[in-house]
């Protein structure tokens, strides 16, 4: 454990050479990433959700590797290890994910020991907004304010917080590495795909601040990624809490620079009046949440059913008379009693389109195979001895003649 | 093939009826035979009597009117004096699924105290029906002594085996009356007497 924090201090020894050399490459890189991850946008909607899923599995196999990296590089090999991994990653995006590690490492670890003092989920949310991440990326990670944080850190948290944090450190990087790697995957093209990216920048930002320490259980968990789709209505529950409180990606965004500034307001801005219509329909803040979850029609008695929707029954409301035709089709919606369980001839149970079935103008209702089993032998109603042809003829000669609506 | 789920709750719905006078026993393993019984309706000739009904249903029932058959000796003019034959339009062409066994033993319990000798099934006791209505009941009173009292079923098969033995129909009568339809006893009582 002593060796553990010994290594941390190690880290903020090593670090604060890291703003000095990589200071135009992390403040290129990291508007960059999000330039990309606001521009680019999303495929539409979760439809290649398989594709997705295999690609997040791919990606977690690949943030497993790196993870293991990152802390590898952090126990003990020091600096010239990680001058040595530097150099010895090739791509350009392994270098850039890494200054993302690093610029995302202080922040988390800042995020973490709040969440630890403090507790709730609101101060897991807040204090990185208002304090270390805008303060920190304001001053691009001045080498004193970088330090300090790590050492309040470092006093604050327990030796067997330590390493936990490390971990969270590294993995709550994933789900922004995850969004944008879709990201790059997906093409643009038209203003419902906006939509959606919009509402995924906005879940990004958040996800990676306030989401860490729910990453860090997934994370423990590596078949959690598995459940990606849990994972993204998560994130779109997120967004639209995000909605609500817009205020910490614009801290976020007004912190790093200029363009930066722009590039994200605008977004957020297409963020808002993008997420208003969402929040209209996925309405956690509106009232309509029960009917949108139950995801079935207004009902008559519905309390907070719209005015504005016809009254059906209204409508079918005027004089029935006997043996009309609405009498008989309409009549047996409204008037007549419900139906029987059971078909009263064969009594099997009668199903929904049983139920729904009246062949005669006498209410009789029967299952669809008796009923068949009738029209081969005489053919008349159980209940009233009618004929079922003759009451379909009926039917039929009334159907064809106009009735004025009352 | 005989909806058998359905002639089992027939029989589960008729057996829970204790206050209508209809009920419907088993005759062996099939379903397709049996036999019911109603108590004839109060007010009428045939009050007190219990009238057994033979059941035949066709495996087409119940889209086929069950087959019925009075076994018990009815004087009724829409019910044949020598076997028994129900003339009922809901027997016949009147028939409908939803009718069950249930419902058909009613309608014979209605029919019993309604008559209809306009058509009639038995042209001798419809006529007596029209033309001697007193005579009707008092005939119809008796063949439901005779042949429908609970007390006396198989009275008729008793009496015949003591008048076989050599006494005369109406001793045998009397003496099964008075020892209570045992036969045995009867018999000593008519040795002894």
């Amino acid at each position: 454990m002593c060796q553990i924090d010994s290594q941390m201090e190690q880290q903020t020894v090593l670090n604060p050479e890291k703003p000095v050399r990589g200071d135009v490459g992390f403040i290129s890189s990291l508007p960059s990433k999000v330039e990309k991850s606001l521009a680019v946008p999303p495929t539409s909607e979760n439809g290649k959700k398989k594709r997705v899923q295999r690609a997040a599995k791919l990606k977690q196999c690949k943030m497993d590797a790196r993870r293991e990296q990152w802390l590898a590089q952090v126990s003990g090999k020091g600096r010239k290890s990680e001058s040595c991994d530097s150099s010895h990653s090739s791509s350009q995006d392994d270098g850039e994910e890494k200054e993302l590690l690093l610029q995302a490492s202080p922040r988390e670890l800042d995020i973490i020991t709040s969440v630890n003092k403090e507790g709730s989920e609101d101060s897991r949310h807040k204090p990185p907004v208002e304090s270390s991440p805008s303060k920190a990326m304001g001053q691009e990670w001045s080498d004193g304010q970088f330090h300090n944080h790590l050492g309040s850190f470092s006093q604050d948290i327990k030796h067997s917080l330590c390493q936990h944090h490390e971990h969270e450190a590294a993995c709550s990087n994933e789900p922004a590495k995850h969004s944008v790697e879709r990201r790059s995957e997906q093409k643009p093209s038209t203003i419902q795909r906006y939509d959606t990216q919009g509402t995924w920048s906005a879940s990004d930002t958040s996800f990676s601040q306030s989401n860490s320490s729910q990453m860090s259980s997934s994370s423990e968990d590596e078949n959690e990624v598995d459940d990606w789709e849990t994972v993204a209505d998560a994130l779109h529950v997120q967004a639209t809490v995000e909605d609500m409180k817009p205020t910490k990606p614009i801290d976020h965004c007004l912190s790093s620079d200029g363009t930066l500034h722009l590039k994200s307001s605008s977004s957020i801005d297409a963020d808002k009046c993008i997420l208003k219509p969402e929040s209209k329909y996925r309405p956690g803040n509106c009232g309509s949440r029960t009917r949108a979850d139950a995801g079935r029609a207004w009902r008559p008695d519905d309390l907070s059913r719209p005015e504005t929707l016809p009254r059906l029954s209204k409508q079918h409301s005027f004089p029935l008379q006997s043996g009309s035709l609405w009498a008989t089709s309409h009549g047996t919606i409204w008037g007549l009693p419900p139906p029987p369980s059971h078909c009263p001839i064969c009594t099997e149970e009668l199903d929904t389109t049983d139920s729904s079935f009246v062949p005669c103008s006498c209410g009789f209702r029967l299952c669809l195979f008796c009923h068949h089993r009738i029209l081969i032998g005489d053919g008349r109603c159980p209940g009233c001895r009618k004929s079922y042809n003759t009451e379909a003829a009926s039917k039929l000669s009334r159907a064809c003649s106009v009735r004025p609506r009352v | 093939m005989l909806d058998v789920s359905r002639v089992q709750k027939e029989l589960v719905e008729v057996a829970g009826d204790k206050v209508s006078g209809v009920s419907i026993q088993l005759l062996g393993n099939s379903l397709s035979h049996l036999q019911g019984t109603i108590d004839g309706p109060s007010g009428t000739p045939y009050e007190g009597g219990v009238f057994t009904i033979d059941i035949q249903l066709p495996s087409s029932y119940p889209f086929e009117p069950p087959k019925m058959r009075f076994i018990t000796k009815v004087w009724h003019p829409n019910i044949s004096s020598q076997n028994g034959a129900i003339c009922l339009d809901i027997l016949k062409d009147q028939w409908s699924p939803a009718l069950t066994l249930k419902t058909a033993l009613l309608s014979l319990q209605a029919l019993l105290s309604t008559p209809e000798p306009k058509d009639p099934q038995d042209a001798v006791v419809a006529e007596q029906y029209l033309k001697h209505n007193n005579t009707f009941i008092a005939t119809a009173r008796y063949w439901t002594e005779a042949f429908a009292k609970r007390s006396s079923i198989g009275l008729h098969e008793k009496i015949q085996k003591i008048v076989e033995m050599g006494f005369s129909e109406e001793a045998a009568r009397a003496a099964l009356q008075s020892s209570g339809g045992d036969e045995n006893a009867a018999l000593e009582k008519l040795c002894v007497g």
